[in-house]
């Protein structure tokens, strides 16, 4: 092709050139337009992607997504965006309502004078995922069942009258010979039938025993109002109630009905099906591997979900190095939601705060605290610490004293996967911690602990030969490790380790009384410093078989009841001393609050956690990238 | 010494001469033994392992004693272990503990077909590779050809598979990976079920290769003893061309010794698969395996057990009957 | 090379005591002129050396957390092989390890050798009920891999080097058995223990001085076979998980732990080094025992 005359008149005549130039240019115009718009998805105006397709990892698969068996952070942060409750925790962990149209107060007339009347009325549009209505008898029916099948959870609902009526009643199955609950939960599935939804079909019996008295319906099974009646007052029970994922959550007896063991397991749909009242539903569930999401249409709550889609990669701890690279590469949108925000290691997180990802990294510290328990209450163990005697708490001040919190955090979790638990074992952030440094035992004084050691241990008798008790995993080797180094090296103490690898024989040893001197731990469920106080020191912890220390005293068990029959507002100074009689009786010692660390990328908007969970999905929105 | 001398019964009873078809199900009658008494001695131990799949901070005391009573784990062993039984002979194995009420067979079917994908492509590189390297060492024995070869024999049956996996990273992922900035390098992400051979070839091969190293000294030693044989001199006498003569001839007898370790092999090979999957965390039976006994899933672990054996089983049977086929004078 | 000529026409209707010093002296003359196998030798030499000294001395406490920066890379002073994730210096571990690794091996095969050979020659020499039920045995087990056997019963009776080694010698000492059987079955049919037993000798007697010094070669080369087994087993072990408890070094434990920042792509070292000291001492046990073989095999010329 030539290139033809250098001009483009010449004998054509000078028409052409303007209108071949105009050509040109409006040419290049266009194509400037067209490549001139945001690059990736088309974009509406808002700049929101047209895939609204979230994907992130999972690092463990479910146990369970029944509410009435539920007891994990990494089951209830897939359930609550399935389930709601007749309240909700919102971003800042305020009770706010949710298929309730108001939370209860005396102020408003949804608790009674004496406290022990609730009286909830619901919202005339919530439905299930199934499009199932929500009436009264949902409420009744899922409280009810929660409460018969007697999981970790139901003692959630223990101040409301008919309780232990309805659990004694429930009883315990026959010895199941096909390995599956099925009889049990069965049995409880035909006696509530027929008080419920079931009413009325044929061959449908109401086993009323199994009703608690407490919870009734003033305007009908299928009106919009429920009534709570508690057997003694109660200042924590509307946090329990609203923990999401467990035993408050509403459900649809329609489908459990037909399959009330494995329900839970398949996609949702009208008989059948992980179906709850949420913004999403359960579309696919393939165990080990993965699990889809999806919106539910025309959703009644608010706010609408943005996303449409959420995908789950289940994928193994061991390949978090792989997961991270290809969230680099844009593949998962977060690391670290659905309960795994403890997952991404130290190497990591420094090579990531080192990169241009840097700001892409959420840290979050996360309501969880670990200690360590003396045996304090059960003689047979034995050691050096039990009792209330001057040499028993001095030894135990000893060995607190000689641990220094702040240089564990630094040494173990290098300051970013956990911090030093100074205000108190209620996690900062929570109602019930008492403020930085406000710990008397979260001191570190290595001089006075070895002048307590010699007073009450100057031979080295008692001392000698103690073992500290741990699981092993995460952080409990360093800081094992570390403790047995501050106590060589303040006290000159040598204590042994003695690392477990089951952790749920441990957890049952511990439970029991069995160690001397072991890593204890706890990680908050709702916000009221009862879930703490009630179960782990104290007759209530005891009567449940799961006070580790064995610690108990009578104020501490009177001040606790007292305090749980207050709203927060009365409570928490009474909370607040509790936590003095733990600390002059030096109960514990003081380790660290856990840290999670999240990766969201810039394109994903509304995601971040709290103290206790990942926001919830129908927030999440993502821009176009 | 002959193949069925291996295994025990080949020269202590006397040969029987029915026919094929009776050893056949002599065989399976002692494979269903061995599942019986693998399943049984497997289920005993895991129950008998202290903890369980429940326990855990909320969940104790009377919440525990209530659903292991749900689950029937609180029953006498023997019991629990005849109500298993009763399913696992119509193809049920119950259900997983961990994942409650999820159904064990097809979970463990499917991560059975991950790890015959894993396993089969293993074996295609063990054979390639070894006999290729065999043949090849024969051909060139005593040159630096042979040394080379013979030495990566060496290493491949003496190493650990791990080693070899952790050495191809560092040069297939991370070497590769910083010198052309991440184009042509092997990314160890496992996506989907089954993987992509991208994503299979590296695995396949930290299996495959120490197998391949007793296959390659094998091959080699028997091929450099047919090769001296004398019919092969005829052979090469009549003018046929020196490759074909070693192909079609000394192969054909080398294949007899490699077969006689077929077994081994495969025994070798699922060794590998069990350690290279919990390394690379592909979803196959090996990596479930280790899970579940930490998980106390009994029912997993037991499906496990099981089906390792029965596979381990089968592939021997097979290997006996294909040994009929390549050497004649064999018969059952 | 000349090969020597055995003394075999020294071999007159028994003279068992000079046809073994015969068999000896030519087999030990072999494996001297074997380098490979000397070279062997001489590092496990080392091995056992470095092993002992750990026991009293390493440059570094291993267990101790924070002696150093984590990662830290070779060539940190003081630190030649670098430090793990938690700072504990690798070298130090690495010597430490070497105790697991070689007190697994050797006291495996010791056990393997004693209760295999024990078993091994009753049953060849006694034959029958025995010989049966054994061959139940094998054949049930056949079909199930030793690493297997030995996890199941690891996981029985719990963590501890002491368990390892038992549960992986209960899983390995089969085949020892059935080379020990295959071996007296042949022997026992030779005409000197006819003549032994005619002469009225007891079977301890017949079993223990003229069956078992006969297959003392292949056992003794089986033995030396089973310690790389025995140590490659632990190393899975430890690192699927089931191994010594922490903070316990071990060079299975530590390849196992080194494998997230090499998968990740920024410390290879962790892994590297356990290795390394596996697959060497490996390649040496498997090298000598091959070097054995070779030289008490009297059908192989050189």
């Amino acid at each position: 092709m030539t290139l033809g005359t250098p001009h483009l008149g010449g004998a054509r005549g000078g028409l052409r050139r303007p209108s071949q130039a105009m050509l040109v240019i409006s040419l290049l115009a266009v194509v400037a337009a067209a490549c001139g718009g945001s690059s990736g998805a088309a974009s509406s105006s808002s700049g929101l992607a047209s895939s609204q397709v979230l994907k992130f990892p999972a690092f463990q698969n479910p146990g369970t997504w029944d509410p009435g068996e539920a007891d994990a952070e990494v089951d209830t942060e897939f359930m609550q965006n399935v389930f709601d409750n007749l309240w909700r925790f919102d971003n800042s962990l305020n009770i706010v309502p949710d298929i309730a149209t108001a939370v209860p107060t005396a102020a408003n007339g949804g608790i009674s004078s004496d406290g022990l009347t609730y009286t909830v009325n619901l919202n005339h549009n919530a439905t299930f995922s199934n499009g199932d209505k929500v009436t009264a008898e949902d409420v009744l029916y899922s409280w009810d069942r929660a409460v018969a099948l007697q999981g970790p959870y139901s003692s959630n609902l223990s101040a409301i009258a008919g309780y232990a009526a309805v659990q004694s009643a429930a009883g315990s199955p026959p010895a199941s010979t096909t390995g599956s609950p099925l009889n049990f939960q069965q049995s409880i599935e035909n006696g509530l039938w027929g008080c419920f939804r079931g009413k009325g079909t044929a061959g449908a019996t109401c086993d009323s025993s199994l009703e608690m008295s407490g919870l009734t319906a003033p305007d009908g099974l299928t009106g919009y109002t429920v009534q709570i009646t508690l057997a003694s007052a109660c200042g924590w029970c509307l946090a329990a109630w609203t923990l999401e994922g467990t035993t408050g959550a509403i459900v649809d007896e329609n489908v459990i009905h037909n399959d009330p063991v494995n329900w839970w397991t398949k996609p949702s749909s009208k008989t059948d099906g992980m179906v709850g009242t949420g913004a999403f539903y359960l579309a696919s569930f393939i165990p080990k591997q993965s699990m889809v999401f999806k919106a539910v249409k025309d959703w009644w709550g608010s706010p609408k979900p943005t996303l449409t889609e959420v995908d789950v990669d289940i994928k193994d701890p061991s390949a978090l190095a792989t997961t991270v690279a290809a969230w680099k590469q844009g593949s998962y949108g977060i690391i670290g939601y659905g309960g795994d925000s403890g997952n991404l290691d130290y190497p990591t997180i420094e090579s990531i705060k080192t990169s241009p990802y840097a700001k892409d990294l959420l840290t979050q510290p996360k309501g969880r605290t670990t200690w360590l328990s003396f045996n304090i209450g059960y003689p047979k163990t034995g050691g050096p610490f039990v009792g209330e005697s001057a040499a028993a708490v001095g030894l135990r001040k000893a060995f607190d004293l000689a641990v220094d919190k702040t240089g564990l955090a630094t040494t173990v979790c290098h300051d970013l996967l956990c911090t030093a638990a100074t205000g108190g074992l209620i996690t900062k952030g929570l109602i019930g911690n008492l403020g930085d440094g406000q710990d008397p035992l979260a001191a570190y004084d290595p001089t006075e602990a070895k002048q307590l050691l010699k007073e009450y241990d100057p031979t080295g008798a008692l001392t000698a030969n103690l073992t500290y008790s741990y699981n092993t995993g995460g952080l409990n080797d360093p800081v094992a490790e570390y403790l047995q180094n501050e106590w060589q090296t303040n006290l000159g103490v040598h204590v042994n380790l003695n690392p477990v690898g089951d952790a749920s024989q441990f957890i049952s040893n511990r439970l029991g009384g069995q160690y001397v001197m072991s890593r204890d731990g706890w990680q908050f469920d709702y916000n009221n410093p009862q879930d703490w106080y009630a179960n782990l020191w104290g007759t209530f912890a005891t009567a449940a078989g799961a006070n580790t220390s064995g610690f108990d005293d009578p104020t501490y068990d009177s001040i606790l009841n007292q305090a749980d029959a207050e709203p927060i507002s009365q409570s928490l100074p009474l909370y607040n001393q509790l936590a003095t009689i733990l600390q002059q009786d030096v109960a514990y010692i003081p380790l660290y609050y856990s840290v999670g660390n999240f990766l969201i990328q810039p394109w994903v908007k509304g995601a971040g956690s709290n103290t206790g969970f990942d926001y919830y999905w129908d927030q999440i929105s993502i821009l176009s990238h | 010494m002959s193949r069925a001398s291996s295994f025990i019964g080949g020269e202590a009873v006397p040969k029987v001469t029915r026919g094929t078809l009776v050893y056949i199900i002599q065989r399976l009658a002692i494979i269903a033994l061995t599942l019986l008494v693998v399943s049984f001695v497997v289920f005993v131990v895991v129950h008998a392992l202290p903890g369980n799949a429940f326990i855990s901070q909320r969940v104790h005391g009377k919440t525990l004693q209530l659903l292991l009573h749900e689950y029937g784990l609180d029953q006498p062993v023997l019991i629990q272990y005849w109500n298993f039984l009763k399913g696992a002979i119509h193809g049920n194995l119950g259900v997983s503990l961990y994942i409650r009420g999820e159904a064990v067979t097809p979970l463990v079917l499917r991560e059975l077909s991950v790890s015959c994908e894993l396993g089969g492509s293993a074996l295609i590189i063990t054979i390639g590779m070894g006999m290729t390297f065999g043949v090849l060492a024969a051909i060139r024995q005593n040159t630096w050809v042979d040394y080379l070869l013979t030495s990566i024999a060496v290493i491949g049956y003496t190493v650990p598979s791990f080693v070899i996996a952790g050495l191809g990273v560092m040069i297939f992922a991370n070497f590769l990976g910083s010198v052309t900035g991440g184009a042509f390098a092997y990314s160890p992400v496992w996506t989907g079920t089954y993987g992509t051979i991208g994503e299979l070839w590296l695995p396949a091969l930290a299996i495959g290769f120490y197998t391949s190293g007793q296959i390659t000294r094998i091959t080699r030693a028997s091929m450099l003893e047919v090769i001296q044989q004398d019919y092969i001199r005829t052979a090469r006498a009549k003018g046929l061309r020196e490759r074909v003569v070693t192909i079609r001839h000394a192969l054909r007898n080398a294949l007899v010794p490699v077969i006689s370790i077929l077994g081994t092999t495969v025994v070798g090979i699922l060794v590998g698969v069990l350690v290279i999957e919990n390394i690379f965390g592909i979803p196959g039976l090996g990596k479930e395996f280790v899970e579940s006994i930490l998980q106390h899933d009994y029912n997993v672990t037991v499906g496990v057990f099981t089906i390792f054996a029965l596979l381990i089983g089968l592939s021997n049977l097979a290997v006996d009957l294909i040994y009929t086929v390549v050497d004649p004078r064999i018969r059952y | 090379m000349a090969t020597t000529v055995t003394p075999w026409s020294e071999y007159e209707g028994g003279t068992l005591a000079r046809q073994q010093v015969g068999l000896w002296r030519d087999g030990l003359r072999r494996l001297r002129r074997n380098r490979l196998a000397l070279a062997a030798l001489i590092y496990l030499g080392l091995l056992a050396c470095v092993c002992l000294l750990s026991l009293f001395w390493t440059p570094y406490n291993p267990n101790l957390i924070g002696v150093c920066p984590t990662y830290a890379l070779p060539g940190t002073p003081g630190h030649p092989l670098g430090c793990d994730d938690l700072g504990r210096d690798l070298l130090s571990r690495l010597m430490v390890g070497s105790q697991v690794s070689l007190a697994v091996g050797l006291i495996t095969a010791a056990i393997v050798m004693v209760l295999g050979v024990g078993i091994g020659l009753l049953i060849g020499y006694l034959r029958g009920v025995a010989d049966a039920i054994f061959a139940l045995i094998i054949n049930v087990f056949y079909g199930v891999p030793p690493l297997m056997i030995a996890i199941v019963l690891y996981v029985l009776l719990g963590p501890g080097v002491i368990n390892i080694i038992i549960a992986i010698a209960a899983a390995s000492w089969m085949d020892m058995a059935r080379l020990v059987r295959g071996q007296t079955l042949s022997i026992r049919e030779r005409e000197y223990i006819e003549a032994a037993r005619a002469g009225g000798a007891r079977t301890g007697k017949i079993l223990f001085s003229h069956i078992f010094p006969n297959a003392l070669g292949p056992i003794i080369v089986q033995t030396t076979y089973v310690v790389p087994a025995a140590i490659l087993t632990s190393a899975f072990f430890s690192f699927l998980g089931f191994g010594v408890p922490a903070p316990q070094a071990d060079w299975g434990g530590m390849a196992s732990e080194g494998f997230s920042p090499l998968l990740a792509g920024f410390d290879p070292y962790i892994l590297l080094w356990p290795a390394i000291a596996l697959s060497v001492t490996l390649l040496a046990f498997n090298f000598f025992g091959d070097g054995l073989r070779d030289a008490f095999d009297p059908r192989q010329r050189r």
